[in-house]
């Protein structure tokens, strides 16, 4: 009688092959996300700087991109008439926030006046909005300025945009003077904190995350 | 054999690159730029005028939020010297066009939404919010990037840059005025108790900019259609929102439309997302001003009905 002896299908080898594939699976994946990762840039914001994109109320926000804009408008005229536009041009304009109308009365009612800015080698000017209710949306002040470009060669084309700047700050002081000086620190001082954009190349750089440092 | 999606783009490439392919000859030599959703077709128009020739990425009748590549815009971008596209959603595909056709490095690209502030998707409660890529349904931001587009486009073409910064300031207080007449017409109107949900998340910029508050985006994904238990949950929010006014969207199935109405009882309104269409100089304002029309008549109505605007 011949007899012959059956192992049991136990599958343990296919088991085991199966376990080699998931790990290959998994290790050429692994290596695949490592390869392919890129580190989300972080813009750190300075102790006197807050964040538009996160910060400000909504209210707060379209005032803050209707002061955008007009900062990127006047930068224009300047650039054509080496000249900033006067709070009556602005309004001629149809330039928000400046013209009054009845959005701007319902996003805190706004007065604006405009201050002169001199320093030496630096022309500019700022655009003050008194708040008259806080509780709606913070007063604002946008910040024009030009210096302009030293040490080019004889010849050497301008970049028209070179040497043109501009910020916006906020203040929730209801009884805010309009400041006298326009610096940094006097401005923090008297409690202005800069209103700094997430822009759209920022997005396309992947600086989707602020903090404060 | 199956050919995968790069592989046939790459494929189609090289049938239109191929040599003795001849190039019509031009009878001035302009600049050519592309531009890859309609507003920013009328931008460059209003901007530039005959200076250039305009050359949309995607043919007119193709929708943005589901495009795939198409041979003759494939051999279209072969032809750009620079292209202005929106950079922070909607043409992701334009990238891959322009290596598909083999000018990615010759093209220059100009990013509209280079500077522009961007604002927070509305209906996002999180911690972390998510920027809403719709810059180009609004007044504000359109101003924004006009001026970007003008000044890039001066600096590939300085000869004229003086032009296209003239032009660019006369269309933004063109477009301003548009806006003023709309604006006006909600004088003595106080829309921030308006409660309004969007079906479509791409209209946050121009209800920022009536001082409207979005409250809630119907759609579970930037273009993508709510399943039924999402819709209940949508009608539920709705609700429990006390939202007086929904805007939905052209491309948006009547069915849902239907429901929501049917269900909650809100005005239903609807707006166009100025990406569908013919690409004209006059899409942008046409466009913009429907919708600025349509939601200023959204609020008086409300007004009118002295619903749901004080809660």
């Amino acid at each position: 009688m011949q007899t012959q002896i059956v192992k049991p299908a136990t599958g343990r080898f296919e088991g085991v092959y199966l376990l080699l594939v998931c790990a290959i699976v998994l290790m050429v994946c692994g290596a695949l996300i490592i390869k392919r990762h890129t580190a989300l840039e972080v813009v750190n914001l300075q102790p006197y700087q807050i964040s538009a994109f996160a910060d400000l109320s909504k209210t707060e926000q379209g005032i803050f991109n209707d002061l955008y804009a007009a900062g990127l408008e006047i930068q224009t005229a300047h650039r054509d008439s080496n000249s900033w536009l006067a709070l009556d041009e602005l309004v001629d304009l149809a330039l928000p926030p400046f013209e009054q109308t009845s959005l701007s009365q319902s996003r805190g009612g706004h007065q604006w006046s405009s201050l002169p800015i001199e320093a030496k080698g630096l022309s500019g000017i700022g655009y003050f909005g008194k708040s008259a209710r806080v509780s709606e949306a913070r007063s604002f002040l946008l910040v024009m300025l030009y210096q302009p470009p030293q040490g080019l060669p004889p010849g050497a084309r301008v970049d028209p945009s070179a040497g043109l700047s501009f910020s916006i700050w906020v203040n929730s002081n209801p009884a805010v003077p309009a400041p006298k000086s326009i610096d940094t620190a006097a401005l923090s001082d008297l409690g202005w904190k800069e209103a700094v954009a997430l822009k759209g190349d920022e997005v396309q750089r992947g600086a989707t995350q602020r903090k404060t440092q | 054999m199956i050919l995968s999606r790069r592989t046939a783009i790459g494929a189609l490439a090289s049938l239109a690159l191929a040599p003795g392919a001849t190039r019509p000859a031009r009878a001035e030599k302009k600049l050519r730029v592309g531009i890859t959703l309609h507003p920013y077709y009328s931008w460059v128009a209003n901007i530039c005028e005959d200076k250039v020739e305009i050359l949309p990425m995607i043919k007119a009748g193709f929708e943005v939020h589901n495009y795939e590549p198409q041979p003759d815009d494939i051999k279209r971008a072969a032809t750009m010297d620079v292209l202005v596209m929106n950079g922070i959603g909607h043409d992701a595909f334009a990238l891959k066009v322009l290596e598909a056709a083999e000018v990615r490095d010759k093209v220059k690209l100009i990013y509209a939404n280079q500077g522009v502030a961007l604002i927070p998707a509305s209906g996002d409660t999180g911690e972390d919010k998510v920027y809403n890529p719709h810059t180009f349904i609004a007044i504000t931001a359109a101003i924004q990037q006009i001026f970007n587009i003008a000044t890039e486009l001066g600096k590939i073409d300085p000869d004229n840059a003086e032009f296209y910064r003239k032009n660019a300031r006369t269309y933004a207080v063109k477009l301003r005025k548009l806006k003023a007449i709309y604006i006006n017409r909600l004088a003595g109107v106080d829309g921030r108790y308006l409660r309004v949900a969007t079906i479509h998340g791409g209209y946050d910029y121009l209800m920022q900019e009536f001082g409207l508050d979005v409250v809630a985006v119907i759609e579970p994904a930037h273009g993508l259609m709510p399943s039924a238990s999402q819709l209940k949950d949508t009608i539920d929010k709705i609700k429990s929102l006390h939202v007086g006014v929904v805007f939905s969207q052209m491309m948006f199935p009547d069915q849902f439309v239907e429901t929501i109405k049917r269900e909650t009882g809100a005005s239903i309104y609807t707006l166009v997302h100025i990406t569908e269409g013919d690409y004209t100089r006059n899409k942008f304002e046409e466009g913009i001003e429907y919708d600025m029309k349509t939601i200023t008549d959204a609020v008086l109505a409300a007004q009118a009905a002295g619903s749901k605007m004080t809660q």
